[in-house]
């Protein structure tokens, strides 16, 4: 009986133990070119290739069961040219990281490569463009009477950008690149003002638009032009 | 059939070929010399086997001599004499990296390289207590196992078509035991798969090998020694 179980514990730690092996006898080329809002080259910005590949520690999958393996990476030169030399891994989960840091947003470029490969083993990117971060910060304040009531909509850009590539096309509707983000609210007496910071970044676009006392609806457009953009508007 | 089952074959081949032939010399050297005995390490077919230590040079402008540390190896090495000092035998080893530059490679911070090969050579011997010897592989393979950064849960193979050239030269301090120093250039083809810009950095795994060891020597004659022993071998075959 104990050996039995011992021999089940065994084929099982057989089983889960297993080493990660990423693709035999290939290596992949990412090229690109990192350039900001105003297309202008940025230099020395990170870029890895990276695989989720599903972990096994021991008897049990761990509980936040998939690690990222970084393949290869690279940084870009003075002219914002990169060229990253990785390891490849057919998997469903495999992405390519431009690190735009604290001050710039980043580019996630994903594929399954699970059943792809992709052609003469090379990743052209292109042009990546890392904009600014920017904060818009909103502040309505209301001047008017009581009983006032403002009903308003913001809709912004978010500073995320994931492109989803299914067999080296891009899919966009599995993509989510500077996807619309939208607040509703209504200001009264019972909440007079709002103030708000979105995250977005520099070029990006802005609707703000609004009734007074469900009147009619005004629609005022801005593009973001500096890293703190403020909006002030009082009703 | 891969080249592995080829260098078995070849291996299997070549150890029954050997111990046929060590038979044939026994009856030869029976009827020549009835009346002295020598000692089982002085008859049959002439021959060595070795270990040695290796210290690795990456060289070269492809991926290992561009981002290699040579981290020393070892390997083992036995031959036979053919004819005169015409010589076959076989290599088994292990080469040690350490990767310096992954911008280079890809993220893996060791490869340790198994290789095996069989190779042809000659060896001279100017004077009893040295001889000269170079040979060249004619079969062989290596495995190119690349660690993961940071842990040895992954990893990721390449194999490559082994090329080795080596010279040597045996020091005997006894009749049957030399200290051998050889240097060993490898330029082993990859099987390797990358973009047209990579291929060119990829395509050749480039390294010299400072092998430090020593050889025990046995036996007497080449498989075939002389002509004359050759017409009694063929003789007693048929």
């Amino acid at each position: 009986m104990y050996k039995k179980t011992t021999l089940i514990l065994l084929v099982i730690f057989l089983v889960f133990s297993c080493e990660v092996q990423f693709d035999r006898n290939v290596r992949i080329e990412t090229i690109g070119k990192t350039v900001d809002e105003n297309s202008l080259a940025i230099p020395n910005v990170f870029v890895g290739v990276y695989t989720e590949a599903a972990r096994f520690t021991g008897f049990y999958p761990t509980l936040n069961g998939d690690r990222d393996y970084l393949l290869g990476s690279n940084h870009s030169d003075e002219n914002g040219i990169f060229s990253v030399t990785s390891l490849f891994d057919s998997d469903q989960d495999f992405f390519i990281f431009v690190d735009g840091g604290d001050l710039r947003t980043n580019y996630i470029y994903s594929s399954d490569t699970f059943d792809f490969e992709p052609q003469n083993f090379l990743f052209n990117l292109d042009e990546v463009h890392l904009k600014k971060k920017a904060n818009i910060n909103f502040n309505i304040t209301r001047t008017s009477a009581p009983g006032t009531t403002l009903d308003f909509h913001i809709s912004y850009q978010s500073p995320l950008c994931e492109e989803v590539f299914v067999n080296g096309v891009l899919d966009e509707a599995l993509s989510n690149c500077n996807r619309m983000e939208s607040i509703y609210r209504t200001l009264n007496d019972d909440e007079e003002q709002y103030m708000g910071t979105l995250n977005s970044f520099v070029t990006g676009t802005i609707q703000f638009s609004y009734s007074i006392n469900g009147g009619a609806e005004i629609i005022e457009n801005y593009v973001i032009n500096q890293d703190n953009y403020d909006i002030n508007f009082s009703y | 059939m891969t080249s592995t089952s080829v260098i078995k074959f070849s291996l299997v081949f070549f150890l029954s070929l050997l111990s046929y032939s060590a038979l044939c010399q026994t009856e030869v050297i029976a009827e020549t010399s009835k009346t002295s005995r020598e000692s089982m390490a002085d008859n049959g077919v002439k021959g060595s086997f070795g270990v040695a230590y290796n210290i690795i040079n990456p060289s070269g402008d492809k991926y290992v001599g561009l981002a290699y540390k040579g981290k020393g190896g070892y390997n083992l090495k036995f031959k036979l004499f053919v004819y005169n000092g015409f010589f076959i035998g076989g290599s088994v080893g292990s080469s040690y990296f350490e990767n310096t530059n992954i911008s280079i490679t890809g993220n893996y911070d060791k490869t340790r390289v198994g290789s095996h090969y069989l190779f042809l050579g000659y060896e001279y011997r100017p004077i009893e207590k040295l001889a000269f010897g170079i040979n060249a592989s004619v079969l062989g393979e290596a495995r190119y196992k690349n660690e993961y950064r940071g842990g040895n849960e992954a990893y990721q193979v390449d194999r490559a078509k082994l090329r080795a050239f080596e010279a040597s030269v045996d020091y005997f301090i006894a009749k049957n035991f030399s200290i051998n120093i050889s240097y060993t250039y490898r330029n082993d083809k990859t099987k390797i798969r990358t973009s047209s810009n990579l291929q060119s950095r990829f395509d050749r795994a480039q390294f010299s090998i400072i092998g430090l060891g020593f050889n025990f020597q046995f036996g007497k004659d080449a498989i075939i020694s002389n002509s004359k022993e050759l017409k009694t071998v063929i003789t007693n075959y048929l």
